[in-house]
């Protein structure tokens, strides 16, 4: 891997999230009775000595539990307001603090022009991922009441209790509502890493790709960089006009057929266009481009490519990841042909879907492993391969662009890939 | 290398078998030689082509130039090839490879197979001739190579 390539990488890993988020202990209470509030609010604060759990004996046998147990538990940062005004103000505030509310524990009428309920849909809008508690004397609102005006999507985020309440009651709930908030934050975190891994696990393969390609773009500029030294040395040696002149044309011609490699190359290379948005693109114009690619080495390697398209297959999406698809099926097919042989590309199209058929005139797949190439790790190619690259062509193709990748052997001979992908009638 | 050697070489006399599948390579490094004497010359575009003139016992071969990587046979395989042949198993070699890095692995297994001399790709004249004495002084000194 190149420098830049080593940099880069380095750079996505520092972008990780390394800390798993802070459990959060934050509570906001509201009820329009200050005592009440201050009721729930002394329940949880751990100031106050008296207001630890106190065990209940509900028999002889159960045993008081120790003072370390209690003491280990988290404590609980809580704010009481008596009105909805004060209690969104507070929420906006939390969140523009970045040190969001947990939880809150919300008394149901309020004396105040909205009610608990339509505060906490109001809530859930300034601040999604925080969990209410609903407490009211009253059994006027039932809990499906509750949830219509909550809605569906809000339904993991509320409970209910119901006045008169105890202390074990109110600790329970703040300890399970602040440990659901917790769960989520780390589902997310655990989400978010996993996606991250992903792209450092495409990123590291394209790298491989371009590698591969970039090992032969070397050798095809030794080859382009002989003719042009070894054309410009013998005219200046022989110093006639007509040499030098035809030399210059011969620099000239093979400048140009560098500056082609390079800026194909360059374009596989390019980052920003690997991470692009969906664009409309002709797969033959991207095999194409994976061909050009290819040519030097499949030139080198005794290796004939046939391309056979019917039709124009329009497709959108990462015309990108197309070309990586192209160039990495070609160098397995390379491989798998040591002594050379055909490669044959066939795209058929019809209205519903475009069919991609790779095929080589190598030795074909062993029966028992059709499946198994497509297992992340599985190379056969021993410590030349990362055994990423079928698994990551199979992730574009089923994944990113809908369609279907397979192998199999051909009948005559050979390993086959046939792809099929929707065609653009089928999605519209 | 003194003056007197390399005029003690008669290059005229002496054929080069230049093999790569880049036929503008093997143009100007005929050009090259062609300007300190050599006149004869045997071209094939791969070691398969190769392989046919080392076979043939009519054909004089007194140094071969051959890139590493080529279609059909390559370069390894030929001086494989050239190395196991009964009587041109000491015919002077000079392998042709690029990219000095990647390539340093291969050049140890070319060691490995008795290659003469390597160059790296792209080269200068100076270089190149520089070699062809070099290898063909041996020869001589080993009188592999006839005056």
């Amino acid at each position: 891997m190149s420098s830049t390539a080593v940099k880069m990488l380095k750079e996505k890993q520092a972008l990780l999230p390394k800390n798993s988020p802070v459990p959060n202990r934050r509570i906001l209470v509201v009820d329009d009775e200050p005592d009440i509030g201050q009721a729930i609010a002394q329940f949880l604060r751990p100031t106050s000595k008296d207001g630890n759990v106190t065990p209940v004996r509900r028999s002889s046998r159960s045993a008081k539990p120790t003072e370390g147990n209690v003491s280990n538990l988290p404590e609980f940062d809580v704010t009481v307001v008596t009105n909805p005004t004060e209690a969104l103000a507070a929420v906006q505030a939390a969140q523009k603090e970045a040190r969001p509310y947990a939880m809150g524990f919300f008394d149901v009428m309020l004396g105040a022009d909205i009610d608990g309920i339509e505060l906490v849909r109001q809530i859930f809008t300034i601040d999604p991922k925080m969990c209410a508690v609903f407490v009211t004397a009253y059994q006027d609102r039932s809990v499906d009441t509750i949830a219509s005006v909550l809605g569906e999507e809000n339904r993991e985020k509320w409970d209910y209790m119901n006045k008169p309440f105890n202390e074990g009651e109110i600790l329970q709930k703040a300890r399970n509502s602040t440990a659901l908030w917790d769960l989520h934050r780390l589902k997310e975190w655990q989400e978010e890493r996993l996606s991250e891994a992903n792209r450092l696990l495409m990123f590291n393969e394209r790298q491989n790709t371009v590698a591969a390609v970039g090992r032969s773009v070397a050798h095809e500029f030794g080859n382009l960089l002989t003719h042009i030294v070894g054309n410009a040395e013998l005219a200046l040696e022989q110093g006639k006009l007509e040499r030098m002149k035809n030399a210059l044309e011969l620099i000239l011609k093979t400048s140009d057929t560098a500056t082609n490699i390079l800026k194909r190359f360059r374009r596989l290379h390019d980052e920003d266009e690997a991470l692009s948005k969906p664009e409309t693109f002709d797969i033959s114009l991207v095999l194409e481009e994976a061909a050009e690619l290819m040519e030097f080495q499949f030139r080198k390697n005794s290796v004939d490519l046939t391309k056979n398209v019917s039709g124009h297959p329009i497709l959108r999406g990462n015309r990108h990841s197309f070309v990586q698809v192209f160039v990495n099926l070609f160098i397995n097919a390379m491989h798998a042909m040591p002594n050379g042989g055909q490669v044959e590309v066939t795209i058929k199209t019809d209205a519903k879907e475009y069919e991609i058929r790779i095929r080589d005139t190598g030795t074909g797949i062993p029966e028992h492993l059709l499946e198994k190439i497509f297992e992340p790790m599985f190379t056969t190619k021993g410590k030349n391969g990362t055994g990423l690259g079928l698994s990551i062509c199979k992730e574009i193709i089923e994944i990113d662009h809908g369609g279907r990748l397979v192998a199999q052997n051909h009948p005559q001979g050979g390993a086959e890939i046939v792809i099929t992908v929707p065609g653009e009638e089928a999605k519209s | 290398m003194s003056t007197d050697k390399k005029t003690a070489i008669r290059t005229s006399h002496l054929t080069v078998m230049v093999v790569d599948d880049d036929e503008m390579i093997r143009s100007i490094i005929i050009e090259q030689l062609r300007s300190i004497g050599f006149q004869k010359f045997i071209e094939a575009a791969n070691g398969t082509e190769a392989h046919k003139f080392v076979l043939d016992p009519l054909v004089k071969i007194d140094l071969v130039i051959c890139d590493w990587e080529m279609p059909k046979t390559d370069g390894i395989t030929f001086l494989r090839a050239v190395r196991s042949h009964r009587s041109r198993k000491d015919t002077p070699f000079i392998m042709v490879t690029s990219q000095q890095s990647q390539e340093r692995m291969k050049i140890t297994k070319a060691k490995m197979a008795h290659v003469d001399a390597y160059i790296v790709k792209p080269f200068r004249s100076e270089t190149l001739r520089q070699k062809v004495f070099e290898v063909l002084f041996e020869a001589i000194d080993k009188k592999v190579v006839g005056e």
